[in-house]
């Protein structure tokens, strides 16, 4: 891996879900698309003009589309794929089919597109949980990773959750 | 019949324990068997079908032994303490020659091993013994006791540990995932914030009780509250490094498992008891 895969994990393992958690208790996300939208933001941002690199939104890969692929050389080196579980209807909800199909999925997109450990996959979700929950993976070769954005982490939760439910009614 | 005879049998009546009531209902437990002479059996069905094994016993006052051979070489041994302290029988050592491993051997081992004691004991309570304290820090690379964990979960045997409680999300650190080896399946090394600190188990399948292969879906799945209560309430999780004991609930499996007609299942309902 390149020496920029190592600085590109470690943004996105820690400031992009601050960044992401800050976007949405600053209600600037509602939904799947205003989130991929800000991610490829700050992604965009972080990325810049390092030679060889893009940053690409929702590529074809085969049947599969994923949300925001980041290429070296034109080869994948990290997947991401966003989920956004909070809805006006549940208080305390984590989108758990939805991210264990996507864990599934990055890791047969890691294994077709990117073999020999040469990328990374990136499951970012967004959800508002009060309860603490576990991902077993091995500590060798782990190569997806989930980025928690737990709302239920915002200072004074129980004031903003009113208002960002009132405005998501209101943005549609 | 005098009066004190009539009142003595009245009384002995409402004394004498009466036999519990079995609902025996014959379920496979391992290979079947066809004896050939007081020590040796033909395996008749599994992966040994037609093997010849040879099957003795070793009794002491504190012990018992089962020993298996084939071919005139001693290929696994089980070993069973009598009056421990947990239980009255007590099954702390099974092993199986690694290349005849996943075969059924254990099982008729447990199987004529616990049959032979509760010939043996009036009054029996079980328990299998797999304790094992892990450090937080130590690395664990596979996953311990499986086939004995199957045929525990199999006899009714319940975990020593109360799980409901030790996997309560607050109480759990980290849980890691064990790969799977070549004879052994996936696992989790679950490390806790109270004793036994670190927990090493697997997951089975609930209708078989056989544990999941590795690259199941299950090994993607998140573990939340619910998970862990479902694992739990459901019997699906099987702890490798702690004891097993029998309890109440398990008492049918246990008979069900080892009787072989009504008569007996009647006899091994009134010698067992809660360990």
């Amino acid at each position: 891996m390149s020496s920029f895969s190592e600085p590109l994990h470690n943004f996105m393992a820690g400031p992009l879900v601050v960044k992401l958690r800050k976007e949405v208790e600053n209600f600037r996300v509602f939904n799947h698309a205003d989130l991929v939208a800000n991610a490829y933001h700050l992604l965009m941002k972080f990325v810049g003009n390092m030679p060889d690199w893009h940053v690409r939104c929702s590529p074809r890969f085969g049947v599969k589309n994923l949300d925001i692929v980041i290429f070296q050389n034109y080869e994948p080196r990290a997947i991401c794929q966003f989920i956004f579980g909070m809805t006006t209807e549940k208080q305390s909800y984590l989108p758990t089919a939805d991210i264990e199909d996507a864990i599934g999925m990055m890791k047969a997109t890691l294994e077709e597109r990117a073999p020999k450990g040469a990328g990374r996959a990136y499951i970012a979700a967004v959800y508002d949980y009060d309860q603490r929950w576990f991902l077993p993976q091995t500590q060798e070769k782990q190569n997806v990773f989930i980025l928690p954005v737990n709302c239920f982490d915002i200072p004074l939760h129980h004031s903003w959750r009113p208002k960002w439910d009132e405005q998501k009614k209101r943005l549609f | 019949m005098s009066f004190f005879e009539r009142l003595f049998g009245v009384l002995r009546g409402f004394i004498a324990p009466k036999p519990k009531a079995v609902l025996f209902d014959p379920q496979p437990f391992g290979p079947t068997l066809q004896r050939i002479d007081e020590e040796t059996v033909r395996i008749e069905s599994g992966d040994l079908k037609g093997q010849v094994v040879k099957l003795t016993t070793e009794v002491t006052e504190d012990e018992a032994h089962v020993l298996l051979h084939m071919d005139g070489k001693q290929i696994g041994h089980a070993d069973y303490q009598r009056n421990a302290m947990e239980a009255s029988i007590v099954l702390w050592n099974i092993v199986v020659q690694e290349n005849l491993r996943h075969k059924g051997l254990a099982t008729i081992m447990t199987r004529v091993g616990f049959r032979l004691l509760l010939e043996l004991h009036k009054n029996a309570s079980f328990a299998i013994r797999m304790l094992r304290l892990i450090r937080p820090s130590e690395r664990i690379t596979k996953i311990q006791n499986v086939g004995i964990g199957i045929i525990a979960r199999k006899l009714g045997f319940s975990p020593e540990y109360d799980l409901q409680n030790l996997l309560r999300q607050r109480n759990i650190q980290m849980i890691e995932l064990i790969p799977a080896s070549e004879v052994m399946p996936p696992g989790y090394r679950i490390v806790l914030k109270t004793f036994p600190l670190v927990l090493i188990a697997f997951v089975v399948d609930k209708a078989d009780g056989k544990p999941f292969p590795g690259g199941h879906r299950i090994y993607n799945s998140l573990v939340t509250p619910e998970t862990a209560e479902q694992w739990v309430s459901e019997r699906m999780i099987i702890i490798g490094n702690g004891n097993y004991l029998l309890r109440g609930d398990g008492f049918g499996d246990l008979i069900n498992h080892l009787a072989t007609n009504q008569a007996e299942a009647g006899i091994y309902a009134r010698r067992i008891r809660s360990a």
